[in-house]
């Protein structure tokens, strides 16, 4: 799998190699706070839209609620880290709870299908927020902000930005890996069999229930990770900043504007998206208080609309069909 | 007795499809449901694959009842079901379907012997192994279809509508590889068809089946001496 002349044949390996490096590269090069930010939040939605798109592309379970996922692994970094657990296990135990409430909910969602399966997805990510926003002992509506420790690796908590980055694209590596070989395994072609045609896989002997639980658990763990360095990084946390509709909107809209049947297509268009989202949002609005606010909202419907007219599949498709012009 | 099914119904909400069903199947034998469209045989292959749930009667395979069993139990057991209009995974390659195929644990051990087996009986899917399932022709699809299904090592194949959408010539050779399945690999088949003509020539022992109910039945040799069925059938 992981010889030369394979990995120039494989784009997604092409592409998840270059965007690592850019990653990497990037912070050294342009070091400033905003850009910083910018890449840091990138490699966020990298990990919860590759996440997402295991559920929504290869399982063919479209999902709104991610915030749901993304705000337990965020609370559950932010309580175990009050508590004195060390951040490094704390980012994998918010995955991990977070996987445990993916299992919990996947029993009732995944009797339905379709649009209801869509629909309550968005019930159950609103209803938790709202749970948690009244919820005392994780803060409510307060939140919880992150205890003060010593400046240091080992508690995550740096003073100059750039090193969030580089803990973000260590976490991302790691995780894009586990979910490139799961996804390339045995169980991809599973998932995948079932977003073609479920009675079918029904014939061959294969349990579509189980499958797409664990879809929805390697979903929901590795968005909780994701949610877990948003909290390490920006120390303060409520419902309303991890666990809002406009999260699972934008884990999902990242996923298909990178195109949702290839592996590597979130991590292009996290690339892309996140961007361009902030700095719309800096420079025309968006901000509480700002003169056009929303506009760049207005902005991303835009772009949405321009991609389903000329890029149905997505950044990835129209990148292939670049490539194949090109090289053949 | 393979498999014996015992006045089954069959409902779609509130629609019965199947009445009263009752049909056995004799181990190494063809045996074919035949009768126009909406009779119920595709109904039927399903009710016995697990798929859907019969409202009253008994399905026993080798003498263990399977209603109610999931469709991958069944699977488990040596039931597999070839569904109507090929239904292949048109993304994945020939190989990835055969991959897929073979999921259940003994089948997966043997994968690789399996798959050579396999490809020798469908030579032609050997030139196509890394094409995409959706790029086959029809004659090719319907023999993928049928070599994933033999990939999870059956003992009892339900095929439905194996000639459906195909050109006669490629029916024949659909129907050759069905007969050396069953000669062969010692496979019990059932098959529903509605090109009677085609059934009558390969199979044992023949259902008649109208509006969910079976209406004649018989060894093929004799039935197709019956007046009846061959004006209706046959058309002659």
């Amino acid at each position: 799998m992981f010889k030369i002349e394979n990995i120039k044949r494989d784009i997604d390996l092409m592409i998840i190699l270059l965007t690592i490096l850019l990653l990497l590269i990037m912070p050294l090069v342009y070091n400033n706070y905003f850009f910083l930010n910018a890449l840091f939040l990138a490699s966020l939605y990298m990990i919860s839209s590759t996440a997402w798109n295991i559920m929504g592309g290869f399982t063919g379970l479209i999902s709104f609620g991610h915030a749901a996922f993304f705000g337990i692994g965020a609370y559950t970094l932010a309580l175990s880290y009050n508590n004195g657990l060390s951040p490094w296990i704390g980012i994998w135990l918010g995955g991990a709870i977070a996987s445990l409430f993916a299992l919990i909910i996947s029993f009732p969602l995944l009797r339905l299908r379709g649009h209801w399966f869509a629909l309550a997805t968005i019930a159950v990510g609103e209803a938790l927020k709202l749970f948690f926003n009244n919820w005392d002992y994780v803060g409510a509506a307060r939140g919880v902000e992150l205890a003060r420790k010593e400046y240091s690796f080992a508690w995550i908590y740096f003073i100059e930005s750039i090193y969030y980055n580089y803990v973000a694209v260590l976490i991302l590596v790691i995780s894009i890996f586990i979910m490139f070989l799961i996804i390339r395994g045995r169980i991809g072609y599973y998932l995948q069999s079932i977003r073609e045609s479920e009675e079918t896989t029904m014939t061959i002997g294969l349990n579509p229930f189980k499958y797409k639980m664990i879809a929805m658990v390697l979903s929901g763990f590795f968005t909780g990770v994701a949610g877990a360095l948003y909290a390490i990084r920006y120390r303060y946390i409520d419902p309303f900043s991890v666990m809002d509709l406009f999260i699972s909107v934008q884990i999902c809209l990242i996923a298909i504007v990178g195109g949702v049947y290839s592996f590597a297509g979130p991590l292009l268009g996290a690339l892309i998206v996140t961007p361009i989202a902030e700095y719309t949002r800096a420079l025309i609005g968006g901000a509480y208080g700002a003169r056009f606010f929303g506009l760049h909202l207005l902005i991303y419907g835009v772009i949405l609309l321009i991609l389903s007219l000329y890029a149905p599949g997505g950044l990835m498709d129209v990148l292939k069909r670049f490539l194949r012009g090109r090289y053949r | 007795m393979s498999l014996v099914i015992n006045s089954l119904d069959v409902y779609y909400g509130k629609v019965q499809i199947l009445r009263e069903i009752s049909l056995k199947v004799d181990h190494g034998s063809i045996t074919a449901l035949i009768g126009p469209n909406g009779s119920g045989k595709t109904t039927l292959l399903k009710t016995i694959s697990g798929i859907l749930r019969p409202m009253k009667g008994s399905i026993k395979y080798e003498d263990k009842e399977i209603v109610g069993l999931q469709p991958h139990e069944i699977v488990e057991l040596g039931i597999i079901h070839v569904p109507e209009g090929r239904r292949l995974f048109p993304y994945l390659t020939v190989y990835e379907n055969l991959l897929l195929g073979s999921y259940n644990k003994k089948a997966r051990e043997r994968f690789k012997d399996n798959l050579e087996r396999i490809l020798t009986i469908f030579p032609i899917l050997k030139e196509r192994l890394h094409q995409k399932a959706g790029t086959l022709s029809g004659g090719e699809q319907q023999m993928l279809a049928i070599a994933r299904a033999l990939m999870a090592e059956p003992r009892l194949l339900l095929i439905d509508e194996p000639s459906l959408g195909l050109a006669p010539k490629i029916i024949d050779t659909v129907y050759e590889h069905i007969k050396t399945l069953k000669e062969s690999e010692k496979i019990t088949i059932l098959l529903a068809e509605q090109n009677a003509a085609k059934a009558f020539e390969v199979s044992d022992y023949v259902y008649v089946l109208e509006t969910g109910r079976v209406v004649r039945e018989g060894k093929a040799v004799e039935l197709i001496q019956d007046e009846e069925i061959r004006k209706v059938y046959l058309g002659i």
